[in-house]
């Protein structure tokens, strides 16, 4: 059992991995309960938010467990050499690069998307014949022990599965194509698909266990009885639910993975499945021991869209924390807002997993997350962004949004100006906080003692801004943190209403005033360096800033590090983060190149053992 | 009265194939068996929790202490539970630990949800203590602490009602420190689970199925011991070992209501399990209760808890903000100084309502078959369990709960017990101390004194722990000699957790552990 402090000293986000701020629509959970003048920092977490949903879900989000630590970048970015790690369990503070490989399970369970992406990789099933997921029997993702409940869930599944299988000749041929009537045939079926199904090749040992299902007495009615029988007992196998990594060759205090290994990590970080036969032959021939080697593969593999897009989905989903409390969540007044019906909710969210993967497949950039005039829109949302609706139908239709100049990237978009905003109103808080907390990466800092009982003074205000700036008026400690990190972002993205219209007369009356002084980057601790402040007049000249800004690059690295490996930020895993923020400095370095990138950390090939 | 009548069955998974056994017979059975004696009736506890606390004025009965009546629950919310008050028990005067306040006088101020839920069941800090978000606390859950002694695998049977995902800021359940407990979140796979104990008619031992479910186990069995040979952390070692440990058989004994016809009596079949998770008031709540019924009539598991989801939009009941702003009264997450949502008062009793029907459901539920003597609610406690007293002051003190059956005789009912100082009335709070008029006017902040809308912080603090003592000690959970539970311990459980003082939680509870008032809360044994 863990022991207090080795568990605390080597918290990961897979132990919370079914936790995060991840959840499904229905645990939209309030973060900040603060007092009324506070700002709502929902969204102010510092470390990443990993989830995954259950056995019946959709795509998770869960984070695939493998470690980082610092690496060279496809860009011609910085090196930064990784070595051996301490082995230790207790993960130096975030902030400063400190050398060293995290500790990591040598035995995580194959996560409930993977699960699929294997099911789907070995006998070409992508759901059964009900319409459910392989995984839709299995217990949501966690770490620690199986029990009674989530061992028999496996073993459903599996009974599922395989008697699925063979009443599927097309499946059935990917298990065994020869006749299982032949004992040496059963016995070459065992190697073959052993070898995918356990990442590695079956041992004898494994092959005369398997064997023995075909001698048992009673005896079975067919040969297809045995078939079926050592196809669930491969997918019960402990090989195959978990990912074990057990070669013991040193390098320096580390374990260096073997050649099966290495494939296994790739697979799972950016495919979320199991090696395909080109990763399997690569890692028979020796060929994934060095970084050249594994990066070959890596940008072989992030090339294949239909593979690595749940990947990009998946990651800024929770970049953008969009399993939280407030993404689709808040309803709208539809008398005052009459383009506003539930009907919006669901394109407006599908909008935001389109832009991205549209961005990052065509070699988009970190900026163009922020700047591009890309939209993809349907019926219900076309006539919020000032198009058609008769133009459209149901489905998504990519299209570029004008003037550009008023829809850059992402963050113009319904999903999220409708999300962070109130019932009748737009939100300048929660839209401020989300973009210097998630976005730009900066902690404000919590509030000031006191700082909690104001209200809104009586007065005619003739703009929402108006009454916010009143609000923040009234007591020193609020006026400090709003005015300067919090709400001028916010002021900036007043130009859209509550349900995400352009705007430039307020509902009051008043002519909206999207200025702002946007902090672009804190003030150095001990003051020496001062904070770099901007005014910003223009939603496109605030995104053009925060993408080229000093902040949200290393935000957007470390958030990709924390959430691919599992781990809230710490020393070690920062040299990997400082390595690809440097990278992402440059002009040509590309999503899919981060994400390749992801694989020359020195941990990516080396593990530590934990307490 | 029922005679235990057992069977013998054979597992069986989907296809027919026969499986390693998803439910081993509880602890408490093998330890009887092993010692020759007949189990007797289980003991189990069924918990319910709902978030952001209750109306509380139209939901305690006036009466805080003695023999409950009819009268004394028309015209609140708890109404639907009029059939069970010889059966019920309602427990006045408790409050949780590490509540969070402004000035942090009761516990933590890390977040007012993610403390108050990390520490609800655990009775232990949260940590880091400036983990708004991230905090978790630093021991186990009751309902693992619970089925670490009394079921073979140490597992809970933990379900999410609507299937969705608890972050730090909403989760209850943790199997250790840090280690937060997901549960089943599907109807399915509990039904799936618990048809193999009833299954599909007699098994003939003689079969190629029965040798496959057996040496099935064996090649799983040999991964595990190769994988064990390798040299790997503590942690990793453990799992090895408690994957292996659930290799035991391929066949259960379980009791004869334990059956197709007490699922159908239920109401549980392929159609019903399938009831649409994305809106909990459309079937699913029943069928997780019917769930949780059954699984108590098989003896599945003798810890079952039901929690419903958090930030829950009830739009079926015709409310339009989710059930935290509605707490809050002003539509949104903050505190006071806003104007409150049209009739917001009344919106909040609808949803307290509504989940006082849930529980009525369990408990007629578990009423309606027969065990021992009794009824399977005669042998349990079943308890809803309120994250907080009002939503919008989180206050913690005089929380409301609603606990059925006797659990075999070790709790009154049919009363409500005041187990703070036994008088017959005790604050039902200020809940309509904001919003009274059902207009718009502004939420005032809570704890501001006149308007606020919790129970004065003076009163009705008997630590929640003390229950807790009570609800494992009926049950069959041993302590050590300390109090402490402990497997293995042969002493009644005296103490949970790290503290039973509220205020001793500030700062992440650097101070050892201590209890001003261990024992469990003689006020509401019965005679069993």
């Amino acid at each position: 059992m863990f022991c207090e402090g080795a568990l605390l000293g080597m918290r990961t986000l897979r132990n919370l991995s079914h936790l995060g701020a991840a959840s499904l629509s229905l645990i939209g959970f309030i973060v900040g309960c603060g007092p009324a003048t506070t700002v709502d920092d929902s969204s102010m977490g510092t470390g990443a938010s990993v989830g995954d949903t259950g056995g019946s879900g959709p795509n998770g989000t869960g984070g695939n467990g493998l470690p980082g630590g610092g690496g060279s970048g496809v860009g011609g970015g910085g090196i930064i050499p990784g070595g051996g790690g301490t082995g230790g369990s207790a993960l130096p503070p975030a902030g400063e690069c400190v050398v060293g490989i995290p500790a990591t399970s040598q035995i995580p369970r194959l996560r409930n998307r993977e699960y699929d992406g294997a099911i789907k990789e070995l006998l070409g099933l992508t759901t059964l014949s009900n319409g459910s997921l392989p995984s839709a029997a299995l217990n949501a993702d966690y770490d620690g022990s199986l029990n009674n409940n989530s061992w028999g869930a496996y073993q459903d599944a599996a009974g599922k599965i395989s008697v699925e299988v063979m009443a599927n000749p097309t499946a059935k041929a990917m298990f065994i194509s020869c006749d299982g009537a032949d004992a040496a045939c059963l016995e070459g079926t065992i190697r073959d698909f052993g070898r995918k199904a356990f990442r590695r090749p079956v041992t004898d040992a494994e092959v005369t266990s398997l064997m023995r299902l075909n001698s048992l007495t009673p005896a079975p009615s067919s040969p297809d009885e045995v078939v079926e029988a050592i196809l669930y007992a491969f997918l019960v196998s402990p090989s195959f639910i978990m990912l074990p990594e057990l070669a013991q060759d040193a390098e320096g205090s580390a374990f260096k993975l073997n050649n099966h290994e290495v494939a296994t990590r790739l697979a799972i970080l950016l495919w979320g499945s199991i090696p395909d036969e080109i990763l399997r032959q690569a890692a028979d021939d020796g060929l994934l021991s060095t970084k050249e080697q594994i990066l070959e593969q890596a940008k072989r593999m992030v090339g294949e869209r239909d593979l690595a897009a749940p990947l990009v989905k998946a990651f800024h989903r929770t970049y953008l924390d969009m399993d939280g409390p407030r993404w689709g969540k808040a309803g709208h007044d539809e008398a005052k807002y009459p383009m506003w019906s539930q009907a919006v909710v669901a394109p407006m969210l599908a909008e935001v997993e389109a832009f991205v993967e549209d961005v990052a497949f065509n070699n988009g950039k970190f900026s163009d997350l922020l700047l591009s005039p890309a939209a993809f829109v349907n019926k219900d949302t076309a006539p919020i962004y000032g198009l058609e609706a008769s133009a459209y139908g149901a489905e998504l239709t990519k299209v570029s949004l004008t003037p550009p100049e008023q829809r850059p990237g992402i963050l113009t978009r319904v999903g999220f100006l409708s999300s962070y905003s109130k019932y009748d109103t737009s939100s300048i808080i929660l839209r401020g906080a989300f973009i210097i907390g998630h976005i730009q990466g900066i902690d404000p800092g919590t509030p000031s003692e006191g700082a909690t009982e104001t209200e809104i003074p009586e007065g005619d205000y003739k703009t929402y801004r108006e009454s916010i700036e009143a609000l923040i008026a009234t007591g020193a400690p609020c006026t400090e943190c709003h005015s300067t990190f919090v709400n001028p972002s916010g002021y900036v993205m007043e130009k859209y209403d509550s349900i995400g219209k352009w705007q430039t007369v307020d509902q009051l009356g008043g002519d909206i005033d999207g200025t702002g002084n946007v902090m672009l980057k804190k003030a150095s601790k001990d003051g020496s360096v001062p904070a770099v402040v901007k005014l910003i007049s223009s939603p496109q000249e605030l995104m053009t800033e925060i993408a080229n800004g000093p902040t949200a690059k290393h935000q957007y690295a470390e958030k990709w590090v924390s959430f691919v490996t599992g781990r809230i930020p710490n020393g070690n895993d920062a040299c990997t983060v400082d390595v690809l923020n440097t990278n992402l400095q440059g002009d040509s370095y590309t999503v899919l190149n981060l994400m390749t990138d992801l694989t020359q950390a020195d941990s990516f090939r080396l593990r530590t053992v934990g307490n | 009265m029922t005679m235990n009548l057992n069977r013998r069955i054979f597992l069986r998974g989907l296809g027919g194939a026969v499986v390693a056994a998803p439910f081993l017979s509880s602890v408490a059975e093998q330890n009887a068996k092993a010692q020759g004696a007949p189990a007797g009736d289980p003991r189990r506890l069924i918990a319910m929790f709902t978030h952001y606390g209750a109306f509380t004025q139209k939901w305690f009965p006036d009466k805080a202490h003695g023999a409950l009546q009819a009268s004394d629950l028309e015209g609140k919310s708890i109404k639907s539970l009029v059939p069970h008050i010889p059966k019920l028990l309602i427990p006045r005067g408790l409050r949780s630990m590490n509540e969070w306040s402004f000035s942090g006088e009761l516990g933590q101020t890390t977040d007012p949800h993610t403390q108050t839920v990390g520490s609800f069941f655990t009775c232990q800090p949260v940590t880091p203590d400036d983990g708004k978000f991230t905090a978790t606390p630093l021991g186990p859950s009751l309902d693992h602490v619970c089925a670490q002694q009394l079921q073979a695998d140490g597992a809970p049977l933990f379900m999410r009602v609507g299937n969705g995902n608890d972050s730090p800021q909403s989760a209850i359940s943790y199997s250790a420190a840090g280690t937060a407990f997901a549960g089943i979140g599907t109807p399915s796979q509990v039904f799936t689970q618990l048809t193999k104990l009833y299954g599909q008619g007699p098994v003939n031992e003689d079969t190629y199925k029965v040798a496959r479910g057996k040496s099935v186990l064996d090649i799983v069995r040999a991964d595990l011991e190769s994988l064990a040979l390798v040299n790997m952390s503590g942690s990793d070692k453990q799992k090895i070992s408690d994957w292996k440990d659930l290799l035991t058989d391929v066949t259960q004994t379980v009791r004869a209501e334990c059956s197709e016809e007490s699922a159908t009596k239920l109401d549980l079949n392929s159609q019903t399990i399938g009831a649409p998770l994305t809106d909990i008031t459309a079937g699913v709540s029943s069928v997780m209760n019917s769930l949780a019924v059954l699984a108590a009539v098989c003896d599945a598991n003798r810890v079952i808890f039901l929690k419903y989801p958090g930030a829950y939009f009830f739009r079926s009941l015709g409310i339009q903000n989710d059930a935290h702003g509605l707490s809050h009264r002003q539509g949104d997450a903050f505190m006071g100084g806003r104007a409150c949502v049209a009739g917001v008062n009344d919106l909040i009793v609808k949803v307290d309502t509504w989940y006082a029907e849930q529980f009525a459901d369990l408990v007629q539920k578990l009423d309606s078959f027969n065990e021992g003597s009794g009824t399977v609610l005669d042998n349990s406690a079943a308890v809803h369990f309120q994250e907080m007293s009002d939503g919008n002051s989180h206050n913690q003190n005089n929380l409301p709960i609603l606990h059925a059956g006797s659990c075999g005789g070790y709790f009154k009912v049919g009363q409500a017990v005041n187990v703070e100082n036994g008088e017959a009335t005790m604050s039902s709070g200020n809940s309509d101390g904001a919003c009274a008029d059902g207009g718009t006017s502004n939420v005032p902040d809570p704890n501001q004194g006149a308007g606020d809308t919790g129970t004065p912080k003076t009163i009705a603090n008997v630590p929640l722990n003390k229950y807790f003592c009570n609800l494992m000690n009926a049950i069959g959970v041993k302590g050590d000699a300390d109090g402490f539970p402990a497997k293995g311990g042969s002493e009644p459980v005296r103490k949970f957790g790290k503290y039973d003082d509220t205020k001793l939680f500030k700062g992440g509870g650097p101070s050892a552990s201590t209890f001003t008032n261990p024992g469990e809360l003689e006020a509401l044994r019965g005679n069993g």
